[in-house]
């Protein structure tokens, strides 16, 4: 461990993953995951290695090649935000039911208080679920080194292993000692088809093997380094901390001098450690980042009069991200601001760029959803969801990838009318392709509006998996010829695109308009690395 | 408005580093004196139109380094001459010309943050 880097927890797992020896990335932007990815994708040493990063459409795709290369013999890392798990939780389930071959690492990058999300969902809940070992790494060289531990321990155990981060550890940078990149492992694909074919009859013998294998799942997390008793566990103290990934961090930046503190890292929670530290201790707070996974456990090992503090109980806040300053108070410490919140204050919410095609769609929209005063505009998740704010205030609803198609088709259905679904071109094919399948199938009278910017701009402007597909794929599914239109979002094509909105509101099926620009942000990208080039 | 936004992580002696000029792209954006009077208010505050002296200057993209002159007494990691250093280095690829109007930018900065403790 020579070299010292200043990496992105998000970096510092690409590099981890480059260096134990991988095959490759599948994954799909979501904040705060999609720098692994990019790290991956710019790196020399995975250009030379021929390691597979391209961006996949969906969460669900990604997991399922990654769990084909698995089977294959190789590594494979798949990335998501936390509601990624919620697209690929079939696949993921039922790879711990098959089993991998090749280490598979599944890394959920949650989003507790929710900055750019829709809930602050805690992902080791999902390895819980499906019965597979948890890494939470508490700064960045454990994320860099633990990503080596997840693939040897996968395939160890034969099964996919959960990483997860949370913003404040994705999104800050720290120095990481790196060390060397191992080799890749060799083409190797597994032939044991009792094991990969869920027929009952396999599936039930593998899910067996897979209840047979928690106790030795439990001992490695028992005997695992990364789990640690720190201060005096022989005398009773008050209080006894369990601490659990980044919350470490806090717990150690305001804790009291000799505080026993359980730091936990690898699941399933060791109950042995557990039952110890409240052996010492008149009592144990659990201080961990998103919901309370570890403290309802700790309750369950522990007799039901033993005092268990944490987000439940009322100590830490039950939402939103830890922060040291309400660590700090748990732990009974003094302090907290110096300076009260300021009086001159507005939010400055986020805003749609100046001269993006968004604002040309929502300004249509809105002109002639005017004329309709029982429209309903179903959104869905991207840059344009900002159409829900001033000055657009232009959708009623924006719940989950694709639900814009789906839920006004139910709507429709529900004889709601006009019922107009907007959608951006990567959350199309991510899923609203399947939806607008239904709405065809059943004769919907919907109208969707795919405002294709030609990326995934949110997370950055990533590649969008359907780029210059739109047409064919919505042709394809069934949408009549006449009732599927492309149109530039300009303030000068305003006359032509209220007139077509309007004509496709009063037809009775599904139609598709697709207002095409490219986005502002990714198009200066572009035309700035031109120039760089040929300078 | 964002110096004050952040005003309860602010240490008890720490200081204000800001540029003055209100960035108005909201309706609802604060009377600017009224602003102005509730920072002044504070202990430590140091401010500047870093954007008016940076087009006096012909300084049009470095308003920005001129902040971090002016914070660079108050840092307490970096010593200005190691911010001039990293500045030159970051900055190399795009030539000398953009490494002179950047360390000149930071200067105008770290000048007015020194006139201003003085006093």
């Amino acid at each position: 461990m020579s070299e010292k880097r200043l990496l992105l927890g998000d970096e510092a797992v690409a590099l981890g993953a480059l260096h134990a020896g991988l095959s490759g990335v599948y994954a799909y932007p979501g904040t705060p995951s999609t720098e692994i990815t990019e790290y991956i994708q710019k790196s020399p040493l995975a250009r030379e290695r021929g390691v597979r990063s391209r961006w996949c459409t969906n969460e669900k795709t990604a997991m399922e090649a990654a769990l084909g290369m698995s089977y294959a013999g190789k590594r494979a890392l798949v990335c998501m935000k936390h509601v990624g798990m919620n697209v690929c939780a079939d696949a993921f389930v039922n790879a711990a039911v098959t089993g991998v071959k090749g280490g598979l690492v599944v890394l959920a990058a949650d989003d507790p208080s929710m900055h750019s999300s829709q809930n602050e969902q805690d992902s080791r809940f999902y390895g819980k679920f499906a019965m597979v070992p948890i890494f939470e790494p508490s700064d960045q060289q454990e994320a860099y080194e633990m990503v080596a531990e997840a693939f040897a321990l996968s395939e160890a155990l034969r099964l996919p292993v959960l990483m997860r981060l949370v913003t404040r550890l994705a999104h800050s940078r720290a120095a990481v000692a790196v060390g060397e990149a191992q080799a890749q492992n060799a083409l190797s694909p597994d032939d044991e088809r009792t094991r990969w074919v869920l027929l009952p009859g396999n599936a039930r013998r593998q899910y067996a093997s897979l209840v047979a294998k928690q106790a030795e799942i439990e001992a490695a997390a028992a005997q695992s380094r990364r789990n640690a008793c720190e201060g005096g566990w022989n005398d009773k103290k008050p209080l006894g901390v369990i601490a659990a990934g980044i919350a470490y961090n806090y717990v150690r930046e305001s804790a009291p001098a000799g505080l026993p503190v359980f730091k936990l890292s690898q699941y399933p929670l060791p109950a042995h450690q557990v039952q110890e530290l409240a052996a010492h201790c008149a009592s144990i707070l659990v201080v961990e980042d998103g919901q309370p996974f570890v403290e309802e456990q700790v309750r369950g090992i522990l007799d039901a009069g033993y005092p268990v503090q944490g987000r439940l109980s009322g100590e830490l806040p039950r939402t939103g991200e830890l922060t040291p300053d309400c660590v700090a108070r748990a732990l009974g410490q003094p302090g907290g601001p110096a300076f009260a919140d300021a009086h001159n204050l507005a939010p400055r919410p986020p805003q749609l760029c100046q001269g993006c095609g968004h604002r040309d769609v929502y300004t249509a929209l809105n002109k002639v959803a005017a004329e309709y005063p029982d429209a309903r505009i179903f959104g869905d998740i991207g840059c344009y969801t900002l159409g829900a704010l001033p000055p657009f205030r232009a959708i009623d609803t924006c719940v989950d990838m694709g639900a814009s198609i789906t839920m006004a088709k139910g709507a429709a259905d529900a004889g709601v009318h006009p019922a107009i679904a907007v959608i951006g071109d990567s959350t199309f094919t991510h899923s609203g392709m399947t939806g607008l399948l239904d709405a065809v199938n059943d004769g919907s009278a919907i109208t969707v509006i795919i405002s294709d910017n030609l990326t995934t701009a949110m997370t950055g402007g990533q590649d969008s998996a359907g780029t210059h597909k739109y047409e064919a794929i919505c042709l394809a599914l069934g949408v009549e010829r006449e009732h599927l239109h492309v149109v530039v979002p300009l303030p000068k094509n305003m006359e032509e695109i209220t007139r077509i909105i309007r004509e496709e509101i009063e037809y009775r099926g599904v139609s598709v308009i697709i207002p095409q620009r490219e986005c502002m942000q990714t198009l200066g990208r572009k035309l700035r690395q031109k120039k760089a080039k040929e300078a | 408005m964002e110096a004050l936004r952040y005003l309860p992580y602010l240490a008890p002696e720490g200081v204000i580093v800001t540029a003055s000029h209100p960035f108005v792209n909201i309706p609802n954006y604060p009377e600017e004196s009224a602003l102005l009077a509730e920072l002044d208010a504070l202990p430590h505050v140091v401010r500047l139109d870093i954007d008016a002296l940076a087009r006096e200057q012909q300084l049009p993209k470095s308003a920005n380094m001129i902040l971090l002159g002016m914070a660079a007494p108050f840092l307490g990691l970096l010593d200005a001459e190691q911010l001039r250093a990293a500045i030159s280095r970051v900055f190399a690829a795009k030539g000398e010309a953009v490494v002179a109007a950047n360390l000149q930018a930071f200067d105008l900065g770290l000048d007015h943050s020194q006139k201003s403790v003085s006093k």
